[in-house]
């Protein structure tokens, strides 16, 4: 059997394997989650930025809260001083004095100066030496003196150290505008801003020219220098923030304030890479999660895809094994689905070999034999049986039916001429045409001659196209043997019954040749007929093989004498039917003539029949003796009668042997010398 | 051997001298080689043998003779298929008409 090319029906969907589509459920089912987890990610990571811009704002402002406050605690000082008598009475001396030792132990300086650019006094030096000359004051600052508020200078070098200064103006004695100031240096800001930083925080605190004041880290190296450009450039504005590259090329995320005292700004740096750390933790944590639920999902594919592929597979070749008639074995499989078409597969077998059975059960049992073939030359055939034994092949029972075979060689004839293989009814019925009750004369490679009654169709496929041929044939072989035998019989009877005809023409002719009157005529004529229709009797019995001589002699006998007037005795001979059918007349003569004349015509007369086999050179003879004893006196007959010249004619020396008769005193006594010879056959009556 | 009598019988009657009948094969052939006569009446089997050789013989001797058989025609030889067949059984007439169309045409 074949299986079918799958319909084209409906349109052409495209064909992937149940893998890919296993990996796109999964990427659908898994792509929105991880869009929105890099959204809840971005929506973090914006936030995270903003509290981090608003923590810098916020610790900018503090710092500039910590650092301004010592400005005023120095601005506090200086005022103190400038509160003093000596001040006020312009004793610059005992000021000198006052001023040394509130900066005792400490490296504070302390001094006065003009809003020109001379120093009135300075503690780092003994009143009275002569001073240098400091920088002038800025319009700016001018303004703020004006406005009687402390003013914060910018930084500033004194012998290679970095310092600040805060400046009050006072009054010199004669009205003249001064300036008593406090300078520190710059390291002192730093000490007092460091506590108040934030860990992973630098904070830079700026002049109002850019320079650095403090620095929370690189303070030494940093202090006095002014501020990158670019930085410079987006510090604007009382507060804000901004990412930019330090001078160690490290982006960073600033906060700044610019105070409005002392028009110092502070900043506060933290680097980008810590702001955005957590969003990139995130990021390759998500990233991760993603690879490792990608591999899993991929690892899941591929073994489900594979059980799948697999159980599609097995499905596959149980159908297939479904088609070509092979046992379906059952499945196991996870997938519910596909054991249940298993199952169905499986039961579809069981119920296909459950008709096979039934047409092999048909085929065993009826008394026909059957070929299939799927062989367009049709020489490869499947024989059920009957076929098998009728083509004289073994019949094993399981094997017979199922399995292709090569034809045999035999030898067809239909009306006395050979048919060719290709004219014999199966290989017609390949070629879609049928064949009924033809009858064919076959000759097996054996010898063999059988007579089928065949009759062949063509099995047609799905589409109406020959794809394979039966040929059912009865074996008519006996029923042709007996037509021939029951013609041959006829025949057979015919001709004995023509000879039997001739035979009883010739009775009834010599029968009234010799008769003196009509009715003795009738009579013998009677008696005869009767005695050759018992030894047809006989032969009969024996199917014309012929008879035992005794049989024939009693049968003769019987009608004409009691048992105990006849001595019958001798060998047992078998007879041909012609030797069987003259000896039962013979003795039939010999008893109506004893009856007549002799033994037989008296009461105490007596016959006896004896006989003896012997042989001479090749063939056997048999020697019989009639003898008749005790009855009347003999008297030769002198006219040969028909009894004694069918005796002489039925066995004399012309035909089987020779006849004497004899008329001693005793009787009438006729000896007959038979010639036996070898066969006994059943047709010679004449 | 009864219906050799009949036709020895009829044969006598016919006014025809009868040798004979040989009621075996070797008698038959015997007498087909040695003896003289005008036409042989040949009955197909002969003690369970057959008469074709005393047939064959005949024929070469150039002795006209024809058969008497309760056989159909089927029964006889290929060699004889030309030869005149009288089917057992028969009237005297039969066997007279068979005689004269066996026997050459001769002045009486």
């Amino acid at each position: 059997m074949v299986i079918g090319a799958p319909n084209n029906v409906g349109m052409k969907l495209p064909r992937l394997s149940a893998r890919l589509y296993l990996l796109g459920l999964i990427t659908a089912a898994v792509v929105p989650v991880w869009l929105f987890a890099a959204y809840l990610l971005a929506q973090y990571a914006l936030n995270e930025r903003s509290r981090f811009e608003s923590e810098a704002l916020q610790v900018a402002h503090q710092m500039s809260l910590v650092v301004e406050g010592e400005i005023t605690n120095l601005a506090t000082v200086v005022d103190g001083l400038s509160k003093s008598s000596a001040m006020s009475r312009g004793d610059l001396m005992t000021l000198h004095k006052e001023a040394a030792r509130l900066v005792l132990g400490t490296d504070r300086i302390i001094f006065l100066r003009d809003v020109g650019r001379n120093q009135l006094l300075s503690t780092q030096a003994p009143f009275g030496t002569a001073l240098p000359p400091v920088s002038a004051l800025s319009t700016s600052e001018i303004a703020k003196l004006r406005s009687n508020l402390p003013i914060v200078s910018g930084v500033y070098a004194v012998s290679g150290i970095y310092r600040i200064a805060v400046s009050i103006p006072v009054r010199g004695p004669n009205g003249e505008d001064w300036l008593l100031a406090i300078s520190v240096r710059t390291d002192h800001i730093r000490d007092i801003m460091m506590p108040a930083v934030p860990e992973g925080w630098t904070i830079g605190v700026g002049d109002r020219e850019g320079a650095y004041v403090a620095r929370s880290s690189l303070h030494e190296e940093m202090t006095g220098k002014p501020g990158l450009p670019e930085y410079l450039e987006k510090v604007a504005g009382r507060s804000g923030t901004f990412t930019s590259r330090n001078f160690q090329g490290m982006t960073l995320l600033a906060g700044y304030y610019r105070s409005g005292a002392s028009n110092w700004f502070y900043t506060a740096n933290v680097p980008l890479s810590i702001v955005q750390a957590p969003l990139w933790r995130s990021l390759s944590a998500i990233a991760a999660l993603a690879l490792v639920a990608m591999l899993i999902s991929s690892a899941l594919t591929y073994v489900v895809g594979k059980g799948f592929a697999k159980a599609a597979r097995d499905l596959a070749s149980r159908a297939n094994a479904l088609g070509q008639g092979r046992p379906v074995k059952a499945m196991s499989t996870a997938i519910s689905e596909f054991a249940v078409i298993a199952d169905a597969l499986v039961a579809a077998e069981r119920a296909l070999a459950e008709r096979e059975f039934e047409l092999e059960a048909v085929l065993e049992t009826a008394p026909a034999a059957v070929w299939f073939t799927y062989d367009p030359q049709a020489r490869r055939v499947i024989r059920n049986r009957f076929a098998a034994e009728l083509m004289g092949l073994p019949t094993d029972t399981r094997k017979s039916f199922g399995t292709t075979d090569l034809v045999i060689d035999t030898i067809a004839l239909q009306d006395g001429h050979t048919v060719s293989r290709e004219d014999r009814p199966l290989s017609k019925a390949m070629r879609g045409e049928q064949t009924d009750n033809q009858e064919f004369a076959y000759i097996l490679p054996n010898g063999v001659q059988r007579t089928l009654l065949s009759s062949a169709r063509p099995i047609r496929g799905t589409s109406g196209k020959v794809i394979g041929a039966v040929q059912v044939s009865l074996d008519i072989t006996a029923r042709k043997q007996g037509e021939e035998q029951r013609r041959l019989l006829v025949n057979e009877l015919n001709h004995r019954v023509k000879n039997t005809l001739a035979v009883v023409q010739s009775i009834a002719s010599q029968t009234l040749r010799n008769a003196t009157s009509l009715p003795e005529a009738g009579r013998s004529l009677t008696s005869r007929l009767v005695s050759l229709a018992k030894a047809h009797d006989i032969l009969t019995q024996e199917n014309w093989s012929g008879a035992d001589l005794k049989e024939v002699v009693t049968a003769a006998l019987s009608p004409h004498a009691n048992r105990e007037r006849l001595q019958i005795s001798g060998d047992a001979v078998w007879l041909s039917p012609a030797l069987a059918l003259s000896l039962s007349l013979g003795f039939h003569e010999l008893a109506t003539n004893a009856i007549k004349y002799g033994a037989l015509s008296c009461k105490e007369g007596t016959v006896s029949i004896s006989w003896a086999v012997s042989r001479r050179g090749e063939s056997k003879h048999v020697r019989i003796e009639w003898r008749e004893l005790d009855g009347p006196p003999v008297v030769a007959v002198e006219r040969k009668g028909f009894g004694t010249r069918m005796l002489e004619g039925l066995l004399g020396p012309q035909s089987v042997g020779n006849v004497t008769i004899t008329f001693e005193p005793t009787g009438l006594v006729c000896v007959f010398e038979i010639e036996l010879g070898e066969s006994a056959g059943p047709d010679n009556a004449s | 051997m009864l219906v050799a009598m009949l036709i020895e019988d009829m044969l006598a009657d016919l006014g025809f001298e009868v040798l004979g009948p040989a009621m075996r094969l070797d008698t038959a052939l015997k007498m087909a080689r040695e003896e003289t006569f005008d036409l042989a009446v040949l009955d197909v089997n002969l003690a369970n043998e057959q008469s074709f050789p005393v047939a064959h013989l005949l024929q070469e001797r150039g002795i006209p003779f024809f058969f008497a058989t309760g056989y159909g025609l089927r029964g006889l030889d290929e060699r004889f298929k030309e030869v005149m067949t009288l089917q057992k059984p028969f009237e005297p007439h039969q066997l007279a008409d068979a005689i004269s169309s066996a026997l050459p045409r001769r002045d009486k």
